[in-house]
C-alpha cells in the first residue's frame, strides 16, 4: 500500500516535472508525448498550462501587451504593468533578467539600486521569486482566484507534504549517467598522462629560458657581489685583471644601443664574411647581404 | 572514509597508468617515423641546392619590407656561382663564387641536432605551381629560430623558406614564385656514366638538361626525377676546424654555449691596419653564428652596437681590449649570451 502511495506521487510528480520542462522548453519527445497524453485527458491540468504559460509571459513581456486575461489575478497583473511607467518597464525587464540569470553587471546595479530604495519592487522581487519557485515545484493547487494571491501561493508551499519525488527525480538523474563517472575518470587520468609525458620531454630537453633566466639572474647577482668584493679587498691587482673584472660588470650592465648607418657599414664586413662562409640560409645567403645594406 | 580515499587513489593511478601506456604507443612512434622522413627530406634538399642549377623569381618579407629578386645559382665544374639581382626599389645587385654554404659544410642532419630540434613533415603545398612538402625543424629551447620549409618532392628543391621567431610570427620569408630548375652537367654526365656501367636505378634511365622544360612545373615526369645517388661532389674545401674544447686562440674561452651549438675555427683573416681578427663558427647545423674577435681601433663603437635585419642579428661590444662581433641568423638573446660567455682567461 505504501509502495502504491509513492510510486503515485512519484508519478504525478514526474508529470509535474514533464510540464514543467515543457514551459521551459527543456521537455524531450517522450517527456512532451506524457504531457499531451494528459493534456487531453485532464481539463484541470490543461487549465493548469494555460496559467502557468500567462504567468511566465507577463513576467517576462514587462509590457503585458499579448497577454488575454483569463483570470482576477492575471487582470491584476496586467492592469499593474499597464499604468507602470517606461522606467519601470525597463527595470521591470532588468528585474526579469537578473531573476533568470541573465542579467549583465550594469542591469544587476540597477537593479540592486533601485531595491535599496524602493520597498514596492522588493515587494515586487519577493512576489516574482515565489511565481517562479511555485512554478517550478509543480505541486500548486490549480485556482488562484483572489487577488491576494502570493498568500494562496505561500499557503500551498506550506500546506506541501514532503519533496520526496526531488530526491526521486533527482536520483533518477545520476543514474542515468553513471556511465560518466569511470569515463570521467579516465579521461582525467588521460588528461593527466598527457601533461605527465608533455613534461617529461620538456624536462628532457635544455632548460628553457624561463629557467635560464632565472638561474642567470641568481648568478649575475652573485657574480655582481662577488666582482663587488674582489674590487673593494684586492687593490693590487694587475692591470689586466682589472680589465677582466671590468669586462665581467660591463657585460653584467651592458646595454646595447642600436647602430647608426656609419656603425652599420663598419660592421658590413663582419656580415660578409659570415654570409660568405656561415650563412644559415640555405640557398641564396646574398639575399640576407642585399637586404642588410637597406 | 581514508580507505576509501586509498581505494579512489589506486584507482586512478591504474588509470594513470594505462593511459600513459596508451599515449606512448598513440604517439612516440609516429613522432619516430614523422622525424625519419623529414631528415630524409631535409638531407635530400641539401642535396639538391648544391648541385642543381636553378633561376627564378624570389620574393623576400623581412618584416613588412617586401622585395623581389632574381636568383641564379649555378654550378659549372663544381664550381658554384651566385647572382642576385633585386627586381624594385634600389636593384642592387651581387654577383659572386660561392665558397661555402651552411649545409654544405655540413651534409647531414646529425644525430645531436634532434636534441634541439625536432623535426616534423608536413602537409603537401604549392608554391609557384609546384607541389611541395612542408618541412618544419622547430627548435626545443629559444636559442634558435623555428624553421619551415617547402621542398619539392620531385627535385628536392627548396621552394618555400621561413624563419619563425619567440613570438610565433615570421621574422624572414623566402618564397620562390617562379622557378626553372636544370641539373648541371657534371650530374647528367655522371649519371650517364653511371648507368651505362648499369648502375643506375631502372625508373633513371637517362637524365638529360632539363633546359627544355623552361619554367619547372608539374609537367616534370618522376621518370625525369633527379636521381638520389648523385655522387656529393666537395664543393668546398674544409673551410673549419671542429674545436673539441671552449677553449679558443689567444686565451679567450667560452664559458659555456647554448645547447646543442658547436666551435668550429674558420680562416682568420686580416683586418683594418693589418691586424689580424679570428673568425670562430658557432653552428648547430641548422642555425650558425659568426664570432669576430678584433684588436681595438679607433673607429671602433665605444658602446655595445645592436642591429637586426630580419633574422639576421648582430651584436659589437668592446672586451678585454679588443671588439668582439657576434653575427648570425639566430634571436638576438642567443648573441647577446655568446658575448657575455666570451671572455679572455
Amino acid at each position: 500500500m505504501a509502495k502504491s502511495n509513492t510510486t503515485s506521487v512519484a508519478s504525478t510528480t514526474s508529470l509535474f516535472e514533464y510540464l514543467s520542462s515543457m514551459i521551459d522548453g527543456e521537455a524531450g519527445d517522450f517527456e512532451q508525448r506524457r504531457v499531451f497524453d494528459e493534456l487531453s485527458s485532464n481539463d484541470e491540468l490543461l487549465k493548469k498550462v494555460s496559467t502557468y504559460r500567462l504567468i511566465g509571459e507577463t513576467m517576462r513581456s514587462g509590457s503585458g501587451d499579448s497577454i488575454i486575461a483569463k483570470t482576477d489575478f492575471l487582470a491584476g497583473i496586467h492592469e499593474q504593468i499597464q499604468s507602470e511607467s517606461v522606467s519601470d518597464i525597463s527595470l521591470n525587464e532588468y528585474l526579469s533578467a537578473a531573476l533568470d540569470d541573465e542579467a549583465e553587471d550594469f542591469e544587476q546595479a540597477l537593479v540592486l539600486e533601485e531595491l535599496i530604495s524602493s520597498e514596492a519592487l522588493r515587494k515586487k522581487v519577493s512576489s516574482y521569486s515565489l511565481i517562479g519557485e511555485t512554478i517550478r515545484s509543480g505541486t500548486m493547487s490549480v485556482t488562484i482566484a483572489d487577488s491576494n494571491f502570493l498568500s494562496g501561493i505561500q499557503d500551498k508551499i506550506t500546506s506541501e507534504e514532503e519533496y520526496h519525488h526531488i530526491e526521486l527525480v533527482e536520483k533518477k538523474k545520476i543514474n542515468s549517467k553513471t556511465w560518466l563517472r569511470p569515463v570521467g575518470g579516465f579521461a582525467m587520468a588521460a588528461s593527466v598522462a598527457a601533461i605527465a609525458i608533455i613534461g617529461f620531454q620538456n624536462y628532457q630537453q635544455p632548460a628553457s629560458d624561463f629557467v635560464t633566466a632565472s638561474v642567470k639572474e641568481v648568478v649575475t647577482s652573485s657574480t655582481k657581489t662577488l666582482v663587488s668584493n674582489e674590487t673593494n679587498a684586492v687593490s693590487s691587482i694587475s692591470e689586466d685583471q682589472k680589465q677582466i673584472i671590468s669586462d665581467e660588470i660591463a657585460s653584467i650592465t651592458t646595454s646595447y644601443r642600436h647602430a647608426d648607418n656609419k656603425t652599420r657599414l663598419l660592421l658590413k664586413r663582419y656580415v660578409d664574411r659570415h654570409m660568405k662562409l656561415t650563412s644559415s640560409s640555405v640557398f641564396v645567403p646574398s639575399v640576407r647581404t642585399i637586404a642588410y645594406t637597406d | 572514509m581514508i580507505k576509501r580515499i586509498n581505494i579512489q587513489q589506486s584507482s586512478f593511478a591504474i588509470k594513470l597508468l594505462l593511459s600513459m601506456v596508451m599515449l606512448s604507443y598513440l604517439f612516440l612512434p609516429s613522432i619516430a617515423r614523422s622525424d625519419a622522413a623529414a631528415v630524409a627530406l631535409l638531407n635530400r634538399m641539401n642535396q639538391a641546392l648544391n648541385q642543381l642549377n636553378y633561376k627564378g623569381t624570389l620574393a623576400y618579407l623581412r618584416g613588412d619590407k617586401l622585395s623581389t629578386l632574381h636568383i641564379e645559382h649555378t654550378v659549372i665544374g663544381g664550381v658554384k656561382t651566385e647572382r642576385v639581382v633585386r627586381l624594385n626599389e634600389t636593384g642592387s645587385e651581387v654577383s659572386r663564387e660561392i665558397h661555402g654554404f651552411s649545409l654544405a659544410s655540413i651534409p647531414k642532419i646529425r644525430p645531436e641536432m634532434e636534441k634541439v630540434y625536432s623535426f616534423d613533415i608536413g602537409r603537401i603545398n604549392r608554391i609557384a605551381n609546384i607541389p611541395c612538402v612542408i618541412v618544419t625543424a622547430r627548435p626545443k629551447d629559444r636559442e634558435r629560430y623555428l624553421q619551415k620549409y617547402c621542398i619539392d618532392t620531385t627535385t628536392g628543391m627548396l621552394l618555400d623558406y621561413i624563419l619563425v621567431g619567440k613570438s610565433h610570427k615570421p621574422v624572414e620569408h623566402f618564397m620562390f614564385t617562379t622557378l626553372e630548375i636544370r641539373v648541371p652537367e657534371t650530374s647528367t654526365s655522371m649519371s650517364e656514366q653511371a648507368c651505362r656501367t648499369q648502375k643506375c636505378p631502372k625508373e633513371i634511365s637517362r637524365i638529360e638538361s632539363l633546359a627544355a622544360t623552361a619554367i619547372v612545373d608539374q609537367a616534370i615526369s618522376p621518370k625525369k626525377t633527379v636521381p638520389s645517388n648523385i655522387v656529393v661532389q666537395p664543393m668546398t674545401e674544409s673551410l673549419f676546424r671542429q674545436k673539441s674544447t671552449m677553449d679558443l686562440d689567444d686565451s679567450w674561452v667560452f664559458d659555456a654555449l647554448p645547447a646543442g651549438y658547436e666551435i668550429k675555427q674558420a680562416t682568420h683573416f686580416k683586418g683594418d691596419g693589418n691586424s689580424e681578427t679570428k673568425h670562430y663558427v658557432v653552428s648547430d647545423g641548422l642555425s650558425s653564428l659568426s664570432v669576430f674577435v678584433s684588436p681595438l681601433t679607433s673607429d671602433a663603437p665605444e658602446e655595445a652596437i645592436r642591429i637586426n635585419s630580419g633574422a639576421l642579428n648582430v651584436v659589437s661590444q668592446r672586451k678585454a681590449g679588443h671588439v668582439v662581433t657576434v653575427v648570425g641568423e639566430v634571436p638576438e638573446l642567443t648573441l647577446k649570451n655568446i658575448v657575455k660567455n666570451l671572455r679572455k682567461k
